[in-house]
């Protein structure tokens, strides 16, 4: 029974988005949308259960063992990011009815449903299946329905936004391919569990260093690893600011999540450290990209600009603690994409409702927004405490490990470049925090009176910051917990 | 015991909560905070008394079961004095709050005691990272009462404030407690020290940052946070500008010393040239230079603020003897100083209260019109000098005694002596202007005075002044209670 549950969880969304795109009433497609979605949440919560009480679970199509047939296997880890995209993904829809009535007209919301639904599937693929080619179509199916929904927006930036986002992002799915390929042709196998078996005779193959290579080379492309950032940028800039949230929690996260399973479990740190140079390279690309992503945010005047800036030097952090190549690194970067999914899911929520009553998201328009929308304010407070590492946060505890696991490998120049990027994210938010709370000099005195904040919205925020909180207070038992579900 | 303990920790945030339930009666609230907050005074004098019963140099403790908590000699000091100076904090806020009309009682009742409740839990943290834990959120707590009226300087002393503080300790105590963690493993606070097998020659370095990671303690090149602070109002100057917040750095700073490195392990192994330590000289440096800084300071609140980061230097200094004795004598001045600054504090928030007289030179001839509080305030700055039968003698005279006691320590005899002149210098100008005869009226100088109408202002002055005078009998109580304090 839970077997196919594994598979249902991908088969219903594409299955329903496919029939909203038929159906041309938009009230009753939100409402079909957020039931399959919330489906879709369970069935990944049951399946985390299921892993944590009895094991992994693995799924074969069509009855066809591996390694000839298509496998799905999920773990512990992969259960719990299971839950998070497919949770951000419903959370994000339902606090956001009242943005995209009011961004798209009710035309094109039955196709942009349809889609996100779709996307959702691929995410989902991409973390639950167990074979390398279904790895790269499920990359594929996230990728395609996420230039699709970047283009779907108010903005018209947008389209040529999409248009880069294509470009890039078939460029790296090209190198994917290509690695995949590579991969196949040296071992034999598509399978990943097969591939790791036979990998030990293999360490010394040039071919798989290739594709070991070019595959490290796409996924880094589409996390939007420094460098290779400005798509993310562009098309972040311009996305509507309902699918924000969602994208931008999830879409790279999910990717340098395939990263650290590479790195640790497909090929091992063995191999990657003694045959590789990738591990120097993600420290000194990701101490690069903290410093000049945090910079970057801190000229910004925009705040959807800000976050997405920050983003990108937050995932610098991770791309560091991955480099690590130890027991604190994985741990480390686990915590960092986790307490990321959730403090930057939040923050573009909150933006996109300042957006929505405020119709601006530069800084001196939003002078005193204290007033206007308090309880806003206070959960951004908090969540941009996270970003910056301040205590009783996941980010602090990020920070905080980040700090052990380099002084460990003995890295005291990183550290630095680390601490002052750190110190610059204080700056470039307490900018915008300190214009939220009080009034400047040059602003005029504007009538304001208190806006109706949404009230789904600082719902589901207040669940998001609060499981934050909670495992910043009790953080011996979340590293308990992530003990167990890593190792 | 636990009872106590659960008294202490709960009654601030009763404060707090009463401060958000009564704000419909600001002067009810006052007074209902005033008596609240005694209990928790009577609850460290209890827990005092319980520890002596139990006679062990480290008590574990458990907080509603399961959050775990340490009490020893030197933080129940540091708790004992700051819920004193708190509850007559309190009562001095009744009528300055009457009077004052820009401070909105509920932000302000409600900040301060989240304050003082953090300010416990740095005393009671079992060990360093949930001490740093606190220490920031201190720093985040006591930021809205700096930045309370919130016009545009304000926010830019606030701003300041936060960024010094929170910058130095992302900086360099966070990295410094990344260092002990990855080397060590924990940094529980154990009798004797855990810092034994440092690499070599890191431990002079670690100790630096340490100094100036927690700059709270005001150490020159940090200081500057401490005049900016005094934007805030006077009741908030005097309780944490000029005992928990800075007193917290030492207290900090004391901890590391004793529990962390170890005395006997810190005075052989930091680097070190004619029998004087490094530590000493940056100290004395700090000593020297805001002294003389307070020298050319024309308004009251900075005058007090420079004295402080001079007299936090001569607790540091004390501290970097590294000996028994040498630790009694900066607890012993912590808590003088404390009592006389916050004296002088509430006499000059007495006077901008009822004249808003905030320049030294204003003061000319309040002597004769406000004899009782300037006769406190005068007797307050003896006692910062250091003269005979106040605190700060006491305290002085002890520093004296543990520097000559061991191997006589010329470095610190001859830095105090000089701060001794410079102290007395700057504070009997003051006491002359004073009491001198006004040359020109200033129209400011119009005195609204009344007993009447301050009379809870008064009443605390003469609590702390009592304080000041009652010393000679309570310092012997807290040379038994060092006693106890194994090295």
């Amino acid at each position: 029974m839970v077997k196919n549950l594994l598979i249902l969880e991908i088969l219903l969304p594409i299955l329903v988005g496919c029939v909203n795109c038929l159906n041309r009433r938009s009230g009753l497609i939100y409402l079909i949308t957020s039931l399959a979605l919330s489906v879709v949440c369970c069935f990944s919560i049951y399946i985390a259960f299921y892993v944590f009480s009895y094991g992994d679970i693995h799924y074969y199509f069509g009855g066809w063992l591996p390694p000839v047939g298509i496998a799905f296997k999920i773990t512990k880890l992969k259960s719990i990011f299971a839950i998070l995209i497919s949770s951000i993904a419903l959370l994000n829809f339902l606090q956001g009815k009242s943005i995209l009535f009011n961004e798209l007209s009710d035309a094109r919301i039955p196709g942009f449903c349809g889609v996100f639904l779709i996307c959702v599937a691929g995410f989902l693929g991409v973390v639950s299946t167990n074979d390398f080619f279904n790895l790269y179509v499920f990359i594929e199916i996230a990728s395609l329905t996420s230039y699709a929904l970047v283009s779907i927006s108010s903005n018209r930036d947008s389209f040529k936004a999409a248009f880069n986002y294509l470009v890039i992002g078939t460029i790296a799915a090209t190198f994917i391919l290509l690695g995949i390929g590579y991969l196949y042709s040296a071992s034999g196998t598509l399978n990943i569990d097969d591939f790791i078996t036979k990998m030990p005779g293999l360490v010394n193959s040039k071919l798989i260093k290739l594709g070991y290579y070019l595959l490290m080379t796409g996924l880094l492309i589409k996390s939007g690893l420094f460098p290779l950032h400005t798509w993310f940028v562009d098309s972040y800039k311009a996305s509507s600011s309902f699918v924000l949230p969602f994208l931008g929690a999830v879409s790279s996260k999910t990717y340098i999540l395939l990263i650290i399973i590479l790195n640790y479990v497909v090929f091992g740190q063995d191999y990657v450290s003694n045959n590789t140079r990738i591990n120097l390279m993600l420290i000194i690309m990701g101490a690069v990209a903290s410093l000049i992503a945090a910079i970057s945010a801190l000229r910004e005047k925009n705040l959807r600009n800000m976050l997405v800036f920050s983003s990108i030097s937050q995932i610098g952090y991770i791309f560091i603690a991955i480099g690590l190549g130890n027991r604190v690194g994985v741990i480390v970067a686990v915590i960092f994409l986790i307490s990321n999914i959730f403090a930057k899911a939040s923050l573009f929520i909150l933006t996109s409702h300042i957006f929505l009553l405020n119709k601006s998201y530069i800084i001196e328009k939003l002078d005193h927004l204290k007033e206007r929308m308090p309880i806003t304010v206070a959960l951004f407070m908090i969540n941009a405490a996270s970003i910056i590492g301040i205590p009783v946060t996941m980010g602090f505890l990020a920070k905080m490990g980040l700090i052990v696991g380099l002084i460990q490998e003995g890295r005291f120049f990183i550290l630095c470049l680390i601490v002052f990027s750190s110190l610059i994210s204080l700056l470039y938010i307490w900018k915008f925090l300190e214009y939220f709370l009080y009034t400047k000099k040059g602003s005029k005195d504007i009538e304001s009176p208190r806006f109706n904040e949404n009230k789904v919205s600082i719902f589901v925020v207040v669940l998001l910051s609060s499981v934050n909180l909670l495992c910043g207070v009790f953080f011996e038992e979340f590293f308990v917990f992530l003990n167990n579900m890593i190792f | 015991m636990s009872g106590f303990l659960f008294l202490l920790l709960v009654t601030p945030l009763i404060c707090t909560f009463l401060s958000c339930v009564l704000h419909k009666s600001k002067h009810a609230m006052s007074i209902i905070i005033f008596v609240v907050s005694s209990f928790s005074f009577l609850a460290s004098i209890l827990l005092i008394k319980g520890f002596l019963d139990i006679g062990e140099h480290l008590v574990a403790m458990n907080f509603l079961g399961f959050i775990s908590m340490q009490l020893e000699p030197i933080s129940l000091i540091f708790i004992c004095m700051v819920t004193f100076l708190w509850s007559c904090t309190n009562l001095y806020s009744i009528s300055y709050l009457k009077v004052n009309h820009e401070i909105i009682p509920t932000k302000f009742y409600f900040f301060l005691s989240i304050s003082i409740f953090v300010t416990i839990c740095i005393a009671l943290a079992p060990n360093l990272v949930v001490t740093f834990i606190f220490y920031e959120l201190l720093t985040i707590f006591t930021y809205p009462l700096v930045a309370h009226i919130g016009g545009d300087k304000e926010c830019k002393s606030a701003r300041i404030y936060l960024y010094m503080l929170m910058g130095a300790s992302m900086l360099l105590f966070l990295p410094a407690l990344g260092f002990l963690l990855a080397h060590i493993g924990h940094s529980d606070f154990v009798i004797g020290g855990i810092a034994k097998n440092l690499p070599v020659g890191s431990v002079t370095i670690l100790f630096l940052f340490f100094l100036y990671g927690v700059a709270k303690s005001a150490i020159v090149p940090m200081h500057f946070w401490l005049p900016e602070a005094m934007v805030a109002s006077f009741p908030v100057s005097a309780v944490l500008h000029a005992v928990a917040v800075v007193k917290s750095g030492i207290f900090i700073m004391l901890k590391i010393s004793v529990y962390i490195f170890g005395l006997d392990y810190l005075r052989s192994n930091i680097f070190s040239f004619l029998d004087t330590n490094i530590v000493s000289v940056l100290c004395g440096l700090s000593l020297l230079i805001s002294s003389v800084f307070a020298i050319y300071q024309t308004r009251i609140k900075l005058l007090l603020a420079y004295s402080t980061i001079s007299q936090l230097s001569i607790c540091l200094l004390a501290m970097s003897m590294f000996h028994p004795l040498a630790i009694t004598a900066a607890i012993l001045h912590m808590v003088s100083h404390a009592f006389g600054k916050i004296t002088l504090f509430f006499a000059s928030g007495y006077v901008y209260s009822s004249s808003k007289i905030s320049d030294i030179k204003d003061f000319a001839g309040l002597g004769n019109k406000m004899k009782l509080i300037m006769a406190m305030f005068t007797m307050a700055s003896l006692s910062i000098i250091g003269l005979p039968i106040f605190a700060g003698f006491i305290s002085k005279a002890y520093i004296y005694y543990s520097a000559i006691s061991q191997d006589i320590n010329y470095f610190v005899l001859a830095v105090l002596s000089i701060s001794i002149l410079i102290t007395a210098d700057y504070f009997i100008k003051v006491i002359y202007i004073i009491y001198e005869e006004p040359k020109v009226i200033s129209k400011k100088a119009e005195v609204n005075y009344s007993y009447k109408l301050h009379s809870s202002m008064t009443c605390a002055i003469i609590l702390t002044f009592l304080g000041l005078t009652s010393y000679m009998f309570l310092y012997d109580h807290i040379v038994d209670l060092m006693s106890l304090v194994a090295y």
